[in-house]
């Protein structure tokens, strides 16, 4: 009995050492180019914000990984937002949207941003009367969608366009087969990354953004937001937070949903105490530090 | 069985079929939805349930690491599966419970999810803590002396092994151990082993709630319901089918009885079509408003007119104008009031001929309302035409017989006079016979008395003796006289009488006649009986057949016989006469009675006598006369003779 679970165990552990958890990018990704690019020019259009000053790329900076940088972002009048922006960059592939996986998808996930009061601050009646009165955008809505200008057509516009911001990198090549995609120290900090235990959470296509993980599981934090449970309103749901995905994080600083944290060494040191409790040396931080760096790709915006 | 009823019937089966063909489609098309969704959802449904037990495993499951992409994916076909299949359901309008049900079953499984989610998050710590426990690159555990990593490396199986058993005694595992806590490893490994402790705790403690057999129950209910469906589809298809087809095969049979009985319906109405196209009956048929919608050849021919000229014109157009419109006005209240009129017209022709028809005209009754009129005529012209003449023949024809007949009466007449006035004188000689006596006496006592007188010798009493003789004989010979006259102009009216004494004074008037030819008149008769009845017509009736007993008994050598007899029965009087005269020869026997029969000389008869006595008895007075001759015995001696009996009522 005993040797059949340890024999178990060990399989299971293998496993996990060896077999693939983490998998390429699909290096095709369906959508419909037409509304993709009628979501691109509402995604760079302030008109959505209503005061027309900002749009989702003003904090989604696709140039800057997707995030604008800022612990805080400002939407609206300057108002200061409460939570670190996440990146857009890829986040077709997260099971869901946002810090505390209010959202399901990104169809979802947009009605956030344009309704909060210190983010874009708008309503879509106001979005739609404003596109009406464009006829650049209702032409293009009546050629893309039945119904012209509606609340579900913007949105799904916009989810387009983001199903293409993908972001192929070298780990990607790597996971594909191609040897030398990444260096020697990338390899090892991957191996570090599986040994350690990273990869029980930051795993899958997107190297995280598939599940939620309580913050401060072995070392405990000091927390503002509760996660899931300003969602679920349960105990049980106190401090998850989603994992977040590890694609692009050499550039979506400052990290984790406080922005506390600029340095990704830092970040990865922090993140290996709280929810390891290991104390990992500056060698190991290093060759995990390179290994993430692997998941750095470019976006390719449709045109 | 008539038309219209037919029709009623073939409507009503081609409705019939029609609405079954309706029903068919009806439960073929909501049929075909019930098992496309069967076909479709069963299948999906089907999935669900492997995609929960996936997740029941994974929730169970310790051991094996499951990668949260395909757990995540689970999760989204499971949503997007439910969504179509209500989408689905909703879209063709099936069972609404099954929608409930699978909208249920959503709303759980977004709090399995939640769930999962829990569960995600405790397994990839656990896997965490399990990497640390066997992870032997731990700069902090490399650091240990060797003793204190041998130790450790004990214990770690112990943990992994009390990890697998669910001995939630980690932490005390290592607590109790004999090495060393003071150093940093072994002060973590404690604190990872308080955490997947408790994280080991929830996940049992929570198992059934985020398992929620109910998820399941509801699956397989939802399943059940298609099942349900289905059973009752195939039920409901087949009852369809059958019903259809037997209802098809009884429409085949009532359309092939009905096509038969239409077809006999045709061919009958055909021949009566001909029959009463080619009938020498005129057949007209007019609407209700009396116009004429049919008219058979025989119309054609009789009227003159042809069907296309008389179609849509009124029957009158052959009114001749010889009957009056009181005619006209009987003839359409009888038909109007539903009754069938029969008569007689007089009509004019196209070309303004007369004709006769006899017509019978009948309402024609559709569903109790009169829709018209039918008229059969026979054109009587030619009958009436001979009737006229045969009457014209019969009227002289008559006065011939009646001319002919009165000829005869008067003949008869006076043939009967003659046989009267025969029978007169017959009277008279016998009167002359019965007068010459008393004559005489009368004239020698008148002698006598003017002799004595002249010779004075006369006494009163010879002369009182002598007027008395005188006046006996007078009041003898007035007595003849009257019944002379009697016998003559006897009133031929009834009257209540005495038999004996009416035949005594015919007695007495043959009485000379009976002496002359010495026949012996033996006669017995009740002298009380009375009858009602004509009393000189029986005397003569009598006297008649005296005078033939007397004639043939003239020159008979034996002695000559005349029996009469007069009896009484109960409502009769039976006058038998019997002579001994030799009978009447039988050739002749059944003749006598007729008129102008006669055996005697033409001077001597006049061959009525008989035939009167026969008309007198029978005709005037009720009775009835037969003859038959007889053999009798008188004094020793055989004799044949006629005999006649006359029977005649009393009253």
């Amino acid at each position: 009995m005993i040797k059949r679970i340890i024999l178990g165990l060990l399989i299971g552990l293998n496993c996990l050492l060896a077999s693939n958890l983490i998998m390429p990018l699909p290096q095709k990704v369906d959508f419909d180019k037409q509304k993709a690019l009628l979501g691109k020019k509402l995604f760079f259009d302030p008109i959505l914000s209503k005061d027309n000053t900002i749009s989702c790329a003003t904090c989604h900076n696709l140039q800057l990984g997707g995030v604008d940088n800022l612990v805080h972002s400002f939407g609206i009048n300057a108002q200061e937002g409460n939570i670190n922006t996440p990146t857009v960059l890829n986040s077709f592939f997260n099971f869901r949207q946002m810090w505390n996986g209010k959202a399901k998808t990104l169809h979802e996930q947009a009605i956030f941003p344009i309704e909060n009061p210190v983010e874009m601050g708008n309503t879509f009646e106001n979005i739609i009367s404003q596109l009406n009165k464009n006829e650049e955008y209702k032409k293009a809505f009546e050629k893309s969608y039945e119904e012209g200008i509606s609340k579900q057509n913007i949105l799904d516009a916009l989810e387009q366009f983001q199903k293409t911001l993908i972001t192929q990198s070298p780990f990607d090549d790597y996971l594909r087969g191609d040897e030398n995609a990444i260096s020697e120290d990338q390899k090892k900090g991957f191996e570090l990354f599986k040994r350690k235990g990273c990869i029980s959470c930051h795993n899958g296509i997107n190297v995280g953004g598939a599940s939620f993980s309580r913050l401060g599981v072995v070392n405990p934090l000091a927390l503002k937001q509760t996660g899931l449970h300003e969602v679920t309103n349960n105990e049980l749901d106190k401090f998850f937070f989603k994992v977040p995905s590890l694609r692009n994080v050499e550039l979506t600083y400052p990290y984790f949903h406080t922005g506390e944290i600029t340095e990704l060494k830092e970040a990865i040191k922090v993140i290996a105490k709280v929810q390891l409790g290991l104390e990992l040396q500056d060698d190991e931080v290093a060759l995990i530090e390179e290994f993430l760096k692997s998941l750095t790709g470019k976006v390719e915006i449709i045109e | 069985m008539n038309v219209k009823f037919l029709n009623d019937k073939i409507y009503f089966l081609f409705f019939l079929l029609l609405a079954l063909f309706g029903v068919f489609y009806y439960v073929i098309l909501t049929n075909k939805t019930s098992v496309e969704i069967y076909l479709s959802h069963n299948d999906k449904i089907n999935q669900l349930l492997q995609k929960d037990e996936t997740l029941n495993i994974f929730i169970v499951d310790k051991s094996h690491f499951i990668l949260f992409d395909d757990i995540n994916n689970n999760i989204n076909g499971f949503h997007n599966t439910v969504e179509e299949l209500i989408e689905e359901a909703k879209f063709l309008d099936f069972r609404s419970d099954y929608i409930q049900l699978l909208k249920k079953i959503s709303k759980t499984f977004e709090e399995k999810e939640l769930w999962v989610e829990r569960y995600k998050a405790r397994k990839s710590f656990e896997f965490n803590i399990k990497t640390f426990v066997l992870d032997r690159t731990n700069t902090a555990f490399l650091s240990l002396d060797e003793e204190t990593i041998k130790k450790i490396n004990n214990m770690r199986f112990d943990l992994l092994v009390n990890i697998e058993l669910e001995n939630f005694n980690l932490v005390d595992l290592v607590a109790q151990s004999d090495i060393d806590k003071s150093n940093k490893y072994i002060q973590n490994l404690i604190k990872q082993m308080k955490a997947l402790e408790n994280s080991m705790q929830f996940q049992k403690k929570y198992q059934k709630e985020a398992i929620n057999p109910n998820l399941k129950q509801m699956l397989l209910e939802v399943k059940n319901i298609l099942e349900d469906e289905r059973k009752n589809t195939k039920e409901m298809v087949f009852f369809t089918l059958n019903s259809l087809f037997i209802l098809i095969f009884v429409s085949i049979l009532a359309l092939i009885v009905f096509y038969r009985k239409l077809t006999i319906t045709k061919d009958q109405l055909g021949a009566f079509r001909k029959a009463v196209e080619n009938s020498d009956n005129v057949v007209v048929m007019t609407d209700k408003q009396s116009n004429i919608i049919y008219a058979n050849e025989a119309f054609e021919k009789v009227a003159g007119y042809s069907k296309d000229q008389a179609i849509g014109k009124n029957p009158r157009i052959l009114k001749s104008g010889l009957q009056d419109d009181g005619f006209y006005k009987e003839l359409n209240e009888t038909i109007h009031s539903g009754r069938t009129w029969r008569g007689q017209f007089i009509n004019k022709n196209k070309n303004g001929e007369l004709f006769y028809e006899n017509a019978s005209i009948s309402p024609i009754y559709a569903d109790d309302e009169i829709v018209g009129y039918l008229a059969i005529k026979l054109d009587v012209t030619q009958a009436v035409k001979q009737a006229n003449e045969l009457n014209e023949l019969n009227r002289s024809l008559q006065q011939k017989v009646d001319q002919a007949i009165q000829d005869l009466r008067d003949k008869d007449k006076v043939l009967f006079e003659q046989a009267k006035m025969a029978a007169l004188g017959e009277m008279i000689a016998n009167i002359a016979h019965q007068w010459r006596q008393p004559l005489t006496v009368i004239s020698s006592a008148a002698s006598a008395l003017n002799l004595q007188k002249q010779l004075n010798i006369l006494d009163d009493a010879y002369l009182f003796k002598t007027c008395q003789t005188i006046n006996d004989q007078t009041q003898y010979l007035s007595k003849t006289i009257d019944d002379f006259r009697n016998f003559i102009a006897g009133k031929s009216q009834k009257d209540h009488f005495n038999v004996k004494e009416s035949i005594d004074s015919f007695l007495n008037i043959v009485s000379n006649a009976i002496k002359q030819n010495e026949i012996n008149i033996k006669y017995d008769i009740d002298p009380n009986i009375e009858i009602y009845g004509l009393k000189n017509e029986l005397n003569q009736c009598l006297m008649n057949l005296f005078n033939n007993a007397k004639d043939a008994l003239l020159d008979k050598e034996y002695e000559k016989h005349i029996i009469l007899n007069v009896q009484k029965d109960e409502k009769d009087l039976v006058i038998t006469f019997l002579d001994n005269a030799g009978g009447i020869p039988e050739d002749i026997i059944e003749k006598i009675f007729e008129p102008y029969f006669t055996t005697k000389h033409q001077t001597q008869g006049t061959g009525l006598g008989l035939n009167m006595t026969y008309r007198l008895i029978v005709e005037a007075m009720g009775g009835t006369i037969t003859v038959k001759n007889k053999t009798f015995e008188i004094q020793d001696k055989n004799y044949t003779g006629a005999k006649f009996t006359i029977t005649l009522p009393l009253n």
